[in-house]
């Protein structure tokens, strides 16, 4: 069930909300809810969901009896990941690694469970976290599960820690102004991806499903440039109306993205996207491994280690392996040096850089397999003319408008301005400016109703053909 | 403690309450109002019981949410409203496939099929450019030629009749984002200068009738082949069959209709794909009074050897055309495209008997088999029937 789905906004949600203000018992309320939003979309898979949980909450029991063991965290951790390398990465593994079987040969039941590699995720960090001590482990199988199965983050982040919302799964209090932010913050995040993401997905989608050899220098351009859009605000979109959904039930997030195509270096691109991920990555991985401590080759060789594992977690596929790589070799790039040029060279110049370097990776995050990412990636960089009419086909007025509004919102020109024009005003007042997100709020959410009503036109198209 | 101030309970009920309206709203929907617009039937409410959700769950579920995505109360208004206003203000169809520019004109731009889609405006490209090269059309005479050999073993004659379409009769209502290319190739396309002109030339032993002249002349007027349709509509099929039946000496029907056109609704055509305008206006002729007797699923014999040696297949449905009103007691066979069906009974209405056979319907090892295996072409007409002549594929099941 998607969060832009008429099933999700007319339905669950009211329904959610109703159940969750007026009754007692709101984990219980939301545990309930985020199992059938698990079961309604993936049937009995959901029991995978909940073996990910009894893991996480044995460990925890454990802890509490005897107090941490190395094994027994192993033990957690082997099961947790040996979990999501059969589902996500056992096919991959088999015949993409080590070349067995043939096309028509997949591994049984290896279905990919949507959301498996964030729950996995959550379950694992809190074992980790439980196990080092930094936070109480949970006696009740309610409350962990209630963590690791929240529906807003289920399916696409962000990746919550246990520690963020640990003391609020025990105590916390719904105001209006909760509600009030959670209203806002959902219905941008609604607007990214419904009014941004999905009309540039129309040109990405059309531009990277032809054949690569009939693209010219410009619809290359156009295919990576508008992926780079989509996939920033389809990302950051969900992640809003994660994050908005939390506050509406008390809890507090953590921000997922903080504009990352205005970064000016790579490494600062990292901090600013898909953060929770990277914070995680670099919690539980690089300083295991040593972080930057152990001298100049190991801080490059687990930079590098980390981004390739994280290109993994994206996808069980090698155009992800290599997008991971080229990050990571980015980063090793920087730390050698490039970053200390990078901030002595003027600002456009470096933000270029990194958004070009970002621009690159897209391509190869985007297409379906490495020569389609190489032949697209050769056309951006060797000027290629030819016939441009599919940029005409898959670029509407519409589509420049997304285009227009997603340049202005991937920087923070807006939030500055919107800021300062509030102050002139003098709405700096909490009434007033709540006043203003929330008339906002109510324009973005009726122009999404609108997109997400007629996304259901479904004509019968062989009526004359 | 997890506790909601009142006024934050308040807001929620409230909230849950208004974005609830669509779902409560489902009873009221005209839901046969969309059924009809959309020209499917909607999904219906799967059966929720406990034990069919609990044995399979994903189907449920996945009915279901088609379901609410159909009946959404105020869904079937905002999906109107909204493709109206993105093709009146954006020019926007939804379909990459099909341009169109404000004052209603649609065009579909490359084949509907994606497998058979190699550039965007493959339709354009083809009758206008490629079409008009001697290259092109060498390689398609031969192509005609071998179809020919085959339709007319049994000794009919075979008429390549193809439909002049909108590309080559309203090139200046392409919209200004598709390139200009291809209009300033489509206006160089005249009943003198031509494809067809060039092929009769190449070959003169081939019959061509394509009246590109009569159907430019009248596509001045919008109701003659309405602007808004990839297919003809209305009077262009009755005008088409008039100049085919003058061309060939054929007798017209006692009750072919005499006098005026009337302005009507035509039906629909891609317009119904975009979702924007009521029924196509056209000006037509009422159909029902050639008085043809249609059988849609007659079932052509195979002949005996073949039946005899496959029990399983002893026919092959196709349409079969009765006109008790015929000046002849000429049989006939169709050919077409999806074009074939607004035509085919004012074709029929020219002769006693009449077979129509669309090959992109039938399977194309169906088609092969009729042709070679029954006496089907055992006629006095054969006529090859299709847009423009600008998909040499449509004759490979003829070949």
């Amino acid at each position: 069930m998607l969060f832009t789905s008429p099933l999700f906004l007319f339905m669950f949600l009211p329904s959610f909300l109703l159940c969750y203000f007026l009754f007692g018992r709101r984990n219980i309320i939301i545990l309930a809810f985020s199992i059938f939003f698990y079961f309604f979309g993936e049937g009995w898979i959901v029991l995978l969901l909940l073996g990910s949980v009894l893991i996480a909450w044995l460990h925890g029991i454990w802890v509490i009896k005897n107090g941490p063991s190395l094994k027994v965290m192993w033990a957690a951790t082997v099961l947790q990941l040996g979990t999501l390398f059969y589902f996500k990465y056992s096919d991959f593994f088999v015949r993409d690694v080590f070349l067995i079987g043939d096309a028509s040969w997949t591994w049984p039941e290896a279905l990919l469970p949507i959301g498996i590699s964030f729950f996995i995720f959550q379950g694992l960090s809190y074992s980790f976290d439980i196990h080092r001590g930094k936070h109480k482990p949970a006696k009740s199988f309610i409350d962990v599960a209630t963590y690791v199965s929240m529906f807003p983050q289920l399916i696409a982040g962000p990746i919550v820690r246990y520690g963020s919302v640990a003391k609020q799964l025990q105590s916390r209090t719904i105001r209006t102004g909760n509600l009030n932010i959670g209203i806002y913050l959902f219905c941008v995040g609604l607007a990214q991806k419904m009014l941004i993401a999905n009309k540039l997905a129309v040109t990405a989608d059309g531009l990277f499903g032809i054949d690569p050899a009939l693209l010219t220098t410009t619809t290359a351009w156009a295919a990576a440039l508008a992926y780079t859009g989509q996939i920033y605000f389809d990302f950051a979109g969900y992640s809003n109306m994660a994050i908005g959904l939390g506050f509406m039930m008390g809890f507090r997030f953590p921000k997922n993205f903080n504009h990352p195509y205005v970064a000016k270096n790579i490494t600062d691109f990292w901090r600013r996207w898909h953060i929770s991920m990277t914070s995680w990555f670099r919690d539980y991985v690089y300083f295991p491994l040593g972080g930057n401590r152990k001298g100049n080759f190991m801080t490059y060789r687990n930079l590098f280690l980390v981004f390739l594992v994280s290109g993994l977690w994206h996808g069980a596929a090698w155009t992800f392996v290599l997008w991971g790589m080229y990050h990571g070799a980015f980063l090793v790039i920087e730390r050698l040096g490039l970053k200390n040029i990078l901030a002595k060279t003027w600002g456009p110049i470096a933000w270029l850089y990194t958004f070009v370097v970002a621009v690159f990776g897209w391509v190869l995050f985007r297409a379906d397999t490495l020569p389609q990412a190489l032949d697209v990636a050769k056309k951006m960089i060797i000027p290629t003319g030819g016939d441009n009419s599919y940029f005409y086909l898959h670029s509407g007025m519409e589509i420049w408008i997304a285009m227009a509004l997603a340049v202005l919102f991937a920087s923070n020109f807006v939030e500055r301005q919107s800021i300062r024009a509030m102050g002139a005003l003098g709405w700096r007042s909490k009434g007033k400016a709540t006043a203003v997100k929330m008339t906002v709020a109510l324009v973005l959410f009726l122009l999404c109703l609108i997109e997400v009503m007629s996304s259901t036109y479904n004509p019968f198209i062989y009526f004359r053909f | 403690m997890r506790k909601a101030n009142k006024s934050a309970i308040l807001y929620a009920v409230i909230l849950s309450a208004v974005l609830a309206i669509p779902a409560l709203t489902i009873p009221r929907a005209d839901h046969s109002a969309r059924q009809k617009w959309e020209n499917r039937k909607l999904t219906e409410l799967p059966d929720l019981n406990l034990k069919s959700v609990l044995s399979s769950p994903k189907e449920t579920f996945v009915q279901l949410d088609d379901y609410v995505d159909d009946h959404i109360g105020g869904g079937f208004q905002v999906i109107k409203a909204r493709r109206k206003f993105y093709f009146d203000v954006f020019n926007a169809t939804g379909d990459t496939y099909i341009v169109g520019k404000n004052d209603g004109a649609l065009f579909l731009t490359s084949p509907f099929q994606q497998k058979t889609r190699k550039t965007p405006f493959q339709w354009w490209e083809n009758v206008c450019d490629k079409l008009q090269r001697e290259g092109y059309q060498i390689n398609y005479l031969k192509r005609v030629n071998k179809s020919k050999k085959n339709i007319s073993r049994y000794g009919a004659r075979v008429i390549y009749a193809s439909v002049p379409s909108t590309p080559l009769l309203i090139p200046d209502q392409f919209p200004k984002s598709a390139p200009a290319k291809y209009s300033e190739a489509c206006r160089k396309v005249t009943p003198e200068n031509n494809h067809i002109v060039d092929m009769r030339k190449l070959d003169p032993d081939v019959e061509f009738f394509y009246p590109l002249g009569a159907f430019q002349e009248k596509a001045k007027d919008p109701y003659f082949y309405p602007n808004s349709a990839y297919h003809w509509q209305g009077e262009s099929t009755w005008t088409f069959i008039e100049e085919f039946a003058r061309k060939y000496n054929f007798d017209f029907s006692p009750k072919w209709p005499a006098g005026p056109c009337e302005y009507q609704n035509v039906g629909w055509d891609i317009g119904k794909l975009v979702g924007v305008g009521d029924e196509i206006k056209g000006c037509d002729r009422d159909l029902s009074s050639l008085g043809i007797i249609v059988d849609e699923k007659f079932q052509y014999p195979l002949n005996e050897a073949y039946a005899k040696a496959h029990p399983k297949k002893t026919s092959i449905t196709v349409v079969k055309m009765t006109n008790p009103h015929a000046q002849n007691d000429m049989s006939a066979i169709i050919f077409t495209n999806s074009f074939g069906p607004a035509v085919r009974q004012q074709y029929a209405s020219l002769f006693k008997t009449t077979y129509h056979i669309r090959p992109g319907i039938i399977n194309t090892p169906d088609v092969k088999l009729l042709l070679r295996e029954s006496d089907i072409l055992d006629v006095d007409l054969a006529t090859v029937s299709i847009a423009d002549f600008h998909y040499p594929n449509f004759l490979a099941p003829l070949e």
